[in-house]
């Protein structure tokens, strides 16, 4: 195994292309991070048109780097100006605004882009150190089994959306699964829903649905409501590199609370539904009621920067755990990085560690490299990157128009997918309107021809019987306990919720 | 979103299942197993949640959520005293309800606008022209600025997926109609 993992590493940095593409990536990610408006889940989506005719672990590479820097550069507007990104920022700002109202916003910047990419490198960490434990149970899953992670896999990402929202979550989810049974079947040859109509007899395109329910709701929104800005002028919080290097100085001060955190999220970000700002907010927690002088919190303790900093970055490397390995994405934003590796032609799986292990280290390598990289850039350029809170997103939303569209046709080179786009928007922004979640639409339609295939293999193999199996029962078992869990969540809000700021 | 949108959105999806389920019931038995086996359940928990949907309907209006006051209320049963976060100022925010679906209809006609320029004309037609009415007309930008990140945008896309990437993008239906009488 360790030949395997150091022979990733040199291959990832004595390639000039991929390191490159690398370097591109988190000044791309860095960027969106800090503009408003846009997310981390919406960059993977607008990057997918740029990884055509890339190699797959170089366009692999690119997407994961971009989407584990984002975080990274999202907390200045919060520290600097008090307001927050999205939920994972918002624990940063109960202290990071103090500090900064005090003088000390660049101590709490150094501190929180420092303690993002330790948080980082040590959620790749966890994930390395995972791979033996898990490998025996991965191999031990048969087809059966995969039609039932498949469901499992929506039920979570369903659970994702909230508890009032699990039967929302779970009809988007199959609406997802059924719009992947559009085209050539398989068994048959019979090509369903498909008419006379030829572009369709391949199925539904996998980036344009991505696109439309993800990218042009999102737009169409900021071009109705609006881009919000930071109010403060810039000149109240003057800052000098003297003070982001006594920040950066405060997580080897703190490196137990550090580690503790990094790894409290990189668990947190294997469990598929507990949703993106869960980590951050409960080691802010931990940060409180571990404290020896818990009054300070709240008033400018840079412990309160650190702990949920460290926990939000460190999830990504743990949610790419069962995204790779079981193909149950870990976040909405794994979801779609699960698209984009099936666009490039990676199948998550137990194949990933029989035959592409390689590539999970690449990954792996690309965590750690990438943050470094993030967290060596942007202590230098924090300055410049915290102009972009300004930019008016409004005048954002034609250029990403632009792309999406773009997206969607070079996607396969067909003009029909321009309608599917209009069609599937449309159903995007009906959704987004209703408060429904669009993440398990993804989830259904990427695992939709997986379980179709793992449900035809098990049919054959043991007939009904395969829902007998021990492993099948535990999954059953898991499908029906996370279904009872959420109604009895949505009856009564427990400390999870409480912990939880909608992702 | 009003009560009789939330339903709506139920309602649609009972009826997109319902027909992939109908239509799958003329498939040959192997090629409709798998969409009745996700088709019915579908339909199951449409009519579930257009239960609880109504169920709802009998109780208090459900009220938007402010996520920043929410993750306030959180962050002060941390500490143990209020917080308060800064503050965001919106551009260009609508004024009221019937300003917002005037903006939606008006976003969507240059979304809608933009798809059927791609459609007619082609891509290098219609970039240009779309970003440059919805810079100026949409986005409240000067001519200048328009015209000046209309032409740095437009020439930016081509030499990254024309040249960079060697994507060959659709020309269009009336655009390619003309380069063909003029290839002869």
């Amino acid at each position: 195994m360790f030949d395997v993992m150091f022979a990733a590493l040199g291959a990832l940095v004595t390639n000039p292309q991929t390191m490159g593409l690398m370097l591109i990536a988190v000044m791309i990610g860095l960027i969106v991070g800090a503009t408003p408006g846009i997310g981390g889940r919406l960059s993977i989506a607008l990057a997918i048109p740029f990884v055509f005719g890339m190699d797959m672990t170089q366009g692999a590479v690119f997407l994961l780097t971009m989407h584990a820097v984002n975080g990274t550069s999202g907390q200045i507007s919060s520290i600097m100006f008090g307001v927050p990104g999205d939920g994972d920022d918002a624990a940063t700002t109960i202290d990071g605004y103090p500090m900064a109202k005090k003088g000390e916003a660049g101590r709490a910047l150094g501190a929180s882009i420092t303690a993002s990419g330790v948080g980082g490198i040590i959620g790749a960490i966890v994930f390395a150190v995972m791979i033996p434990v898990l490998e025996p149970i991965v191999l031990a899953f048969s087809p059966a089994e995969f039609f039932l992670l498949a469901i499992l896999g929506i039920t979570f990402i369903a659970f994702l959306a909230g508890g009032n929202n699990i039967f929302k979550g779970m009809i988007v989810g199959l609406f997802g699964m059924m719009l992947a049974t559009v085209g050539m079947d398989p068994q048959t040859g019979t090509a369903r829903y498909a008419g006379d109509y030829l572009f369709l007899w391949d199925g539904v395109s996998l980036v344009t649905c991505v696109l439309a329910i993800f990218a042009v709701p999102e737009m169409i929104t900021l071009a109705v409501k609006g881009g919000s800005i930071a109010a403060i002028s810039m000149e109240g919080v003057k800052f000098s590199y003297k003070q982001i290097f006594q920040g950066v100085m405060e997580v080897p001060r703190h490196w137990f609370l550090a580690l503790r955190t990094s790894i409290i999220g990189a668990m947190i970000g294997m469990v598929p539904g507990l949703g993106g700002s869960a980590a951050a907010w409960l080691c802010y927690g931990h940060a409180v009621q571990t404290s020896k002088n818990p009054e300070r919190f709240g008033h400018g303790a840079v412990e309160g920067v650190i702990a949920p900093e460290t926990a939000s970055n460190a999830k990504e490397g743990g949610s790419l755990l069962p995204t790779l390995f079981f193909g149950i994405p870990g976040s909405s934003g794994m979801a779609v990085m699960m698209g984009a590796f099936l666009i490039l032609g990676i199948q998550p799986g137990p194949a990933m560690i029989t035959k592409n292990l390689d590539l999970v280290w690449t990954l792996i390598w690309a965590l750690v490299v990438g943050n470094l990289i993030a967290v060596t850039f942007l202590l230098f350029i924090t300055r410049w990157v915290a102009v972009l809170t300004f930019i008016n997103a409004t005048m954002l939303v034609p250029f990403i128009v632009v792309l999406v569209v773009i997206g969607a046709y070079v996607n396969e080179g067909q003009w029909e997918n321009l309608l599917i786009l209009l069609a599937m928007s449309m159903v995007g922004y009906a959704m987004l309107r209703a408060n429904w979640p669009r993440a398990p639409f993804v989830i259904g339609l990427v695992l939709g021809r997986i379980a179709e295939e793992s449900l035809h293999k098990a049919m054959d193999l043991w007939g009904l019987g395969f829902f007998t199996r021990p492993i099948s029962l535990v999954l059953i078992g898991m499908i029906v306990a996370t279904i009872i869990f959420a109604i009895l969540r949505s009856r009564k809000p427990n400390a999870l919720d409480n912990l939880q700021v909608s992702s | 979103m009003s009560m009789i949108s939330r339903q709506s959105m139920t309602v649609f999806m009972l009826a997109v299942f319902s027909i992939m389920v109908g239509t799958a019931l003329t498939y040959p038995e192997g090629a409709r197993f798998m969409p009745l086996t996700v088709g019915i359940p579908g339909i199951l928990l449409c009519c579930l949640q257009i239960a609880l949907d109504f169920r709802k309907s009998a109780g208090a209006e459900e009220v938007e959520k402010d996520e920043i006051r929410e993750a306030e209320l959180k962050a002060a049963k941390l500490v143990g005293h209020n917080v308060e976060f800064g503050q965001a100022a919106i551009i260009d925010a609508p004024k009221d309800q019937k300003e917002e679906v005037r903006r939606e209809i008006i976003t969507w006609g240059y979304f809608l606008g933009f798809l059927s320029g791609v459609l007619l004309f082609g891509f290098w037609v219609s970039i240009p022209i779309f970003l440059l009415s919805f810079l100026k007309e949409r986005a409240g930008a000067t001519w200048t600025r328009s015209i000046t990140l209309t032409c740095i945008a437009s020439t930016a896309f081509y030499f990254i997926f024309a040249k960079g990437l060697g994507v060959s993008l659709y020309t269009g239906m009336i655009t390619g109609l003309i380069m063909d009488r003029i290839a002869g």
